[in-house]
Formats: C-alpha cells, structure tokens, sequence
C-alpha cells in the first residue's frame, strides 16, 4: 500500500510537471467555469439593456415605460440618434419607440403605435413583447371600459364620476398584485431554470475539458519501458496501473471541484454534491476508456483519442444541447451525452450501472496492459 | 520543385488519420442532417416543436384563451385536449412536453372574486432542456393573463355600482371578457418588429459547426510536418535551401483539398437544408480560416520535439479561437472581455460570415478584409517559426 501512495506521489509531480496538465488542471477550469457562470446568468435574461424613444409623451407611453422599469431592466429614455448608435455598438437589446398618438388611438386595434428594433444576436424579443402587452392590455381594457362605463352611466341617466378612469386603473393596479395574480404550480422533480435559448447547457465545456484532460493524463502516464521494468518486479504493474489511475483521479476531481465552483459562485448558486458525484462517474469512465486507447500505436493515439472526443461531444450535446428526442435516440449513448443527460436530470443509463462498466474497463485496461507487456518482454 | 512538393505531401497524407477525419466529417454531417426538421412554410430549424396536453376541467372562455395562446406559441406544435389520465399515459410515453390542467370553476372563481385554485403543470422529466425553455415563455405570458384579468375584475367592481340585475351584469361582463380576449388573442400585433435581427439557434450552429470542421485538416497539416521532423525530411529540406514558404505552402493545399474533400458530403447535407448557403459563400468563409489555422499549426510544429504536446496545443488553439468566435455560447452571453478580443480569432469572421450569409444579409467586406490579414500573419509567423526551428 505504502508503494502505491509513492507511486502516486511520484505521477502527481510528474503531472504537474507538465505545462499542459497544469493549465488543464488550474487555468481552464477557472477560466471556463467564469466564462460558463457568466455565459448561464446572462442566459437567464434578467440583464435586459432597453432604450425607448418616447414621442407619445403622454401618460399612457410613461406606463409603459414604468411597467418595464419595474422588471429592473435597464432602461435608458433617450432620443432615435443616440437610441440607434447604441444599437449599432450593441450597448441595448433593443429599441423600442413608442411613436404619437399612442394613447389618442388606445382603442384602436388595427393600428399598433409601438415599434421595436432587435439588437443584432437578440434573444429577448418574445420577453420584451411580453411584457409590453402585460402592460398595455390594461391600458387598452380601461380605455375600453371607461367608454362602456360612461354609456351605462348616461343611460341610467346618471353622471359618470369624474375620477372614473383614474379609479380604475388604480384597482387595476392593486388587482394585478393580489386577486388577479395567476398562481402555477409545477408538478415532477425537474428544477425550472427559465432560460432565453436551448444552446448552451452549463457544464458542457467541464464535461469537454475534463474529457480531454482524462485521455491526455492516461496516454502521458503510459510509457510501455516503465511498465516493462516494473512487470519484473512483485505487484510492479498493478501497483503502477492503480497509483496511475488514483493520480489522475486526484487532479480530474481538483479540476471538476475548480470548475463547479467558479462556475456557481458566479450564478449565486450553491454546490450540488450529486452533480459533483456524477462528473466523477464520467472521470472514471473516460479514464478507463483512455486505458484502453493508450494501447494504439504511439504517432495515433492522441489524433485518434482527439477525434473519438469530438465526435463523443457533439452527437452528445457538448457544442449545442440536444433535443431530447435526439437525446434520447442517439446522443445518451456517448460518454458525452450520458453525463450531460444525468446532470439535466433525463433518466437515462443509471450511474451505478455506468460505475461498473467503467470500473470493469479500468480493469479490462489493466489486463490488456499486462497482456501486452508480457508479448513485448516475450518478443525482446 | 512545389509540384514534387504537393506530389510527396500527397503520397503522405494518405493515410488512417485523413481516413478519420473524412470519416468525423461524414458521420457529423450525417448526424447533423437528422437535427433539422422543418416548419409549416418549410424553413429548417433545429429543434421540433412538441406538443402539449390540457386537461380543462373549467371549461370556460379563459380556457379558450389559454389553449389558443399556447396554439399560437412556435415552439408548441399540437394542443391536445385530453382527459388527465390520457394526458398522464402521454406523458409517460414522451409525446408531450408537460400536461395543462386548467381547475374546476376557475372562470367562476375568477368573475365572483373568490380565491382561485392554482393552475397545475406537470413538466415532462426527460425533456429539462425544453422545460426551462418553455417555462420562460409560460412566466411571461402568465403576465399577460394577469394583467387581462385584473382589468377585468376592477371592470365588474364598477359595474356592479351601476347594473343590478344579475343576467344584464354577467352579459356585460361576458362582453368585456371577449373583447379583451380577442385583443390578448391578437396580442403579437402589439408590438411591430421593425428589424429582424434575432439570434437564430439552428444557424447558429451550423456557423459554428462548419467553423470547426474547417478547423480540423490543420492537425493533419501538423501531423505532416510532425512526420518530416521525425524523418529528418525537414533537415533534408533545410540542407538543399528548399523555401520555407514552397515547403508550408505545399503542405497547406493538401490540407486543403481534404479540407474540400470532407466538405463535399456537409455541403450537401445542408444544400438542402438551408439553400440561401450556396458553395462559394461557404468555401469563401471557411478557406482563410482554415489558411490562418493551418499556419499557425505549423509555427507550433517547428517550436517543440514534443509531439503530442504540440498537438494538444493546437487542438486547445481551435477550442478557444472557436470560443472566442462566440461559436460555443453566443457572443452575446460571453463576457465583455472576451467580446473585446473576439476580432483576433480567425474563426471570428469565418463564423460571421456564414451567419450573416444565412441570414440572407450583405457581409461587410471589412470581414473578408480582416480574414485576409489574418492569413498573411500567420504565414509570416510560420515562416518565421521555421527560421527560429527548435527541431
């Protein structure tokens, strides 16, 4: 046992000897989970950039500006020249004009007074109209009303109070906030994390990165001399094979931990311990799958590895999250995809059946190794 | 002498690892040609829209209201209206994204003013993606219910000061309800959108994606000069003052003709996709990227004896120029500091130029300007790697 750990002492230095290893190992996972956490919070769109030109200037047109003040949006009130430079710099989502006569023509449905410019790349156009109709649908109904009210009024032969219109956008008001309030309840274990586009999933680049990191550490740690001289030696090869195995885990795991949490201090959001557990499933399958790669002939291993990864990733989900039709007909069968699929909560391969084959391929490895060496010590 | 050169590069690159990548290049573009489905007016997208389940046990003009807004929404593709435990045996075989189901006496809840039972969703487990994405939609468009209702409800509050009699008051007040229904109904025509200009998701990726594959030959033309070092050619060629740029230039073309080789079967599979995309626009795009990659392979290749290093780093040097193109997550979610240096990826004006071309929009000469620029320095710093060769 006390060889193992020097062993394993002796491979981590070894690893972090190396530049790459090191970057894989520190650099990455802090730079993508920043980048991820950053890239996840904006996908929430809750930093929405609006500049509204207001010809109307009226009190309609200043409701609605107030509506989407109270989203905490950012809105900047400003004139069509300075709105339109800064949707040429991209510095808005959008612009939105509301132009004259907006509210002299409340009631008139044909004719819409609200005109919006999309940023280039938008992807808050169906949550700004959204919004805006929350808000201008109760300006439309009180105009209507007030109208029907005023009727009703005089054929009673009564006056209409003069604070009608007043009273009732005031009861509007309070009702949007108590009564009228539409209650939804969400039924199943799924955790909702409203999101403005299907194409980035949060940790697609750890689950990529950490793929990579796993075959480059098996091929770096798998030098046929080394494992030759030590299959002379009692328990020489599975002591080498385990302490090889242990210190890539140790590294994968720092690596996975890094990621996580600079990715979910970011999203202020606390660490899943189960979301951890699964990429260390994936750690231990893709290393037994580099095991087993490191066997290819020396000037292809790593092109091969390469191209295996990518493909894994793509059909997987890595580059676009799938649909999940697709990801349940092709994609859950690729390394990729499985642990993207468990982490998004699809039930798919269950992980303790995923943990055995992987442990029976870290041990399929081994014997394939020792296989090998016995053939070349045979050979020489 | 760069005839003999494309001659012998060519016997070299044929080989298992260009077999590979002919093969990545066609099992994705195959792969990618089962992503895309089409909508009514037969344009392609990436994701197909799924339908839904709802139970309306009120059975009252808000139902009405809800089932055609849901109707109306693109990504929803059917609305079935079932009984809960055909909705539930749906939802059990995937059909459906989630089951609506609307509670009894909901409209009467809404119109006497009473406390209203809540609307109750159950979310389909094996569709998180779609879930979340929908779940957006469904929290602002629930905004819009409230806003109606609320008008609605000050709207009776009022009336009833006014009409006594029962029957008149629930005609007046069935009469507000559709006229401001039939207004949230035309509810898109609110808002006039005057520029498209929307991310699209399924261009997106096909932006992204033909960026990458252009990406890839580089490793091949690394694997060749790799070979050379190994063999001692490159000391040969050095020795016979062969030009470094005949040398790269050679190896570079033959990069490119795999390049173009494992273009044709992704052409194809998205000439019928997405026919605004013609060769030309596709092949101007991707060919400087692919120059500026491959040469900057190169310069890695004569810096290191390391050969499996050196790949790796060229592999992480298309990852991140790929990134940095906002190819991976969209520019607009990346953070600010890597918007400000995205123009000095290569695969920046590729990935943009494809993008704009989908959308059927000019591209700004400056974006072939810079590629072109782009491509003469990385054929310097190869040229200048080559002279300071550490190999």
């Amino acid at each position: 046992m006390i060889d193992v750990f020097r062993l394993t002492k002796i491979k981590l230095i070894e690893l972090i000897n190396r530049p790459l290893i090191l970057v894989m190992m520190i650099v990455l996972p802090i730079l993508l989970g920043s980048i991820a956490g950053v890239s996840n919070v904006r996908n929430t769109g809750k930093d929405i950039f609006l500049a509204i030109v207001d010809e109307d200037q009226t009190d309609a047109s200043a409701r609605v500006i107030e509506d989407l003040r109270a989203k905490e949006w950012h809105i900047d009130l400003t004139d069509d020249d300075s709105a339109q430079r800064r949707l040429l710099l991209n510095d808005v989502d959008g612009v939105l004009t509301i132009r004259k006569g907006f509210e002299a023509n409340l009631d008139q449905i044909e004719v819409s007074y609200l005109y919006y410019v999309e940023a280039e790349g938008s992807m808050v156009t169906t949550m700004v109209r959204e919004v805006i109709v929350a808000s201008v649908l109760p300006l439309f109904s009180e105009r209507s009303m007030v109208d029907k009210l005023t009727v009703l009024y005089e054929n009673n032969g009564q006056t209409p109070p003069p604070d009608l219109a007043e009273r009732l956008r005031d009861r509007i008001e309070k009702l949007r906030n108590e009564q009228a309030k539409i209650e939804i309840e969400y039924l199943g274990d799924l955790v909702i994390a409203p999101t403005l586009t299907f194409v980035v999933s949060d940790y697609s680049m750890e689950v990529f990165f950490l793929s990579i990191y796993a075959i480059l550490g098996s091929l770096a740690l798998n030098r046929a001399a080394q494992r030759k001289r030590l299959g002379a030696s009692a328990y020489g090869l599975p002591k080498d094979y385990v302490a090889t195995i242990l210190s890539l885990i140790i590294i994968g795991s720092a690596q996975i931990a890094l990621y996580s949490v600079f990715m979910l201090v970011l999203m202020n959001q606390s660490i899943n311990i189960i979301n951890l557990l699964i990429l260390f499933v994936f750690l231990i399958l893709i290393l037994g799958i580099g095991q087993l790669l490191s066997l290819i002939e020396e000037s292809l291993r790593l092109y091969l590895s390469l191209m295996l990864l990518l493909f894994s990733a793509v059909i997987g989900g890595c580059f676009f999250q799938l649909s999940s039709g697709l990801l349940m007909k092709y994609g859950q069968y690729s390394p990729h995809g499985w642990v993207l699929s468990t982490l998004r909560g699809t039930r798919v391969t269950p992980i303790w059946v995923v943990l055995m084959f992987s442990l029976t391929i870290l041990i399929l490895g081994y014997f394939a190794h020792k296989h090998r060496i016995a053939k070349e010590t045979d050979n020489s | 002498m760069l005839r003999r050169l494309l001659i012998y590069y060519l016997r070299e690159s044929i080989n298992i690892k260009t077999a590979l990548f002919l093969l990545l290049v066609i099992l994705l573009a195959v792969f990618s040609k089962s992503l895309v489905s089409f909508d009514d007016e037969g344009k392609a997208r990436l994701y197909e829209p799924l339908d839904i389940s709802f139970v309306d046990n009120d059975d009252s003009i808000i139902s009405d209201v809800i089932e055609t807004q849901f109707a109306d929404l693109q990504a929803i593709g059917k609305v079935h209206m079932d009984t809960m435990d055909r909705a539930q045996e749906r939802l059990a075989d995937n059909e459906i994204l989630l089951i609506l189901e609307m509670p009894e006496n909901f409209y009467e809840q809404t119109t006497s003013g009473e406390s209203r039972d809540r609307v109750r969703i159950w979310l389909n487990e094996q569709m998180p993606a779609e879930s979340n994405l929908f779940a957006r939609l469904l929290n602002h468009a629930v905004d819009s219910f409230t806003s109606v209702q609320a008008s609605l409800y000050a709207y009776q509050e009022e009336l009833s000061l006014i009409v006594d009699d029962e029957e008149v008051f629930d005609n007046y007040s069935r009469n507000a309800t559709w006229e401001v229904a039939a207004r949230m109904i035309s509810r898109n025509e609110l808002l006039n959108v005057e520029k498209e200009a929307r991310m699209r998701q399924f261009w997106f990726v096909v932006a992204s994606l033909s960026s990458l594959f252009a990406m890839l030959p580089a490793l091949l033309v690394l694997m060749l000069a790799q070979n050379e070092i190994k063999s001692g050619q490159h000391r040969r060629l050095m020795a016979a003052n062969v030009s470094w740029w005949k040398v790269h230039l050679s190896k570079v073309l033959i990069g490119m003709l795999w390049l173009i080789t494992g273009l044709i079967p992704v052409f194809i599979a998205l000439s019928f996709t997405l026919p605004q995309l013609r060769w030309y626009h596709l092949f101007i795009a991707i060919i400087p990227l692919y120059l500026s990659v491959s040469f900057l392979s190169l310069a890695l290749a004569f810096q290191s004896n390391n050969s499996e290093a050196t790949m790796l780093t060229c592999w992480m040097m298309i990852l991140t120029f790929l990134l940095m193109a906002g190819g991976i997550y969209p520019t607009q979610l990346l953070p600010s500091w890597i918007q400000a240096i995205q123009k000095f990826s290569p695969a920046y004006y590729s990935f943009s130029q494809i993008y704009e071309t989908l959308y059927e929009r000019s591209v700004p000469s400056l974006l072939y300007i810079y590629s072109v620029i782009i491509v003469i320095i990385s054929f310097i710093i190869s040229g200048l790697s080559w002279k300071r060769s550490k190999v």
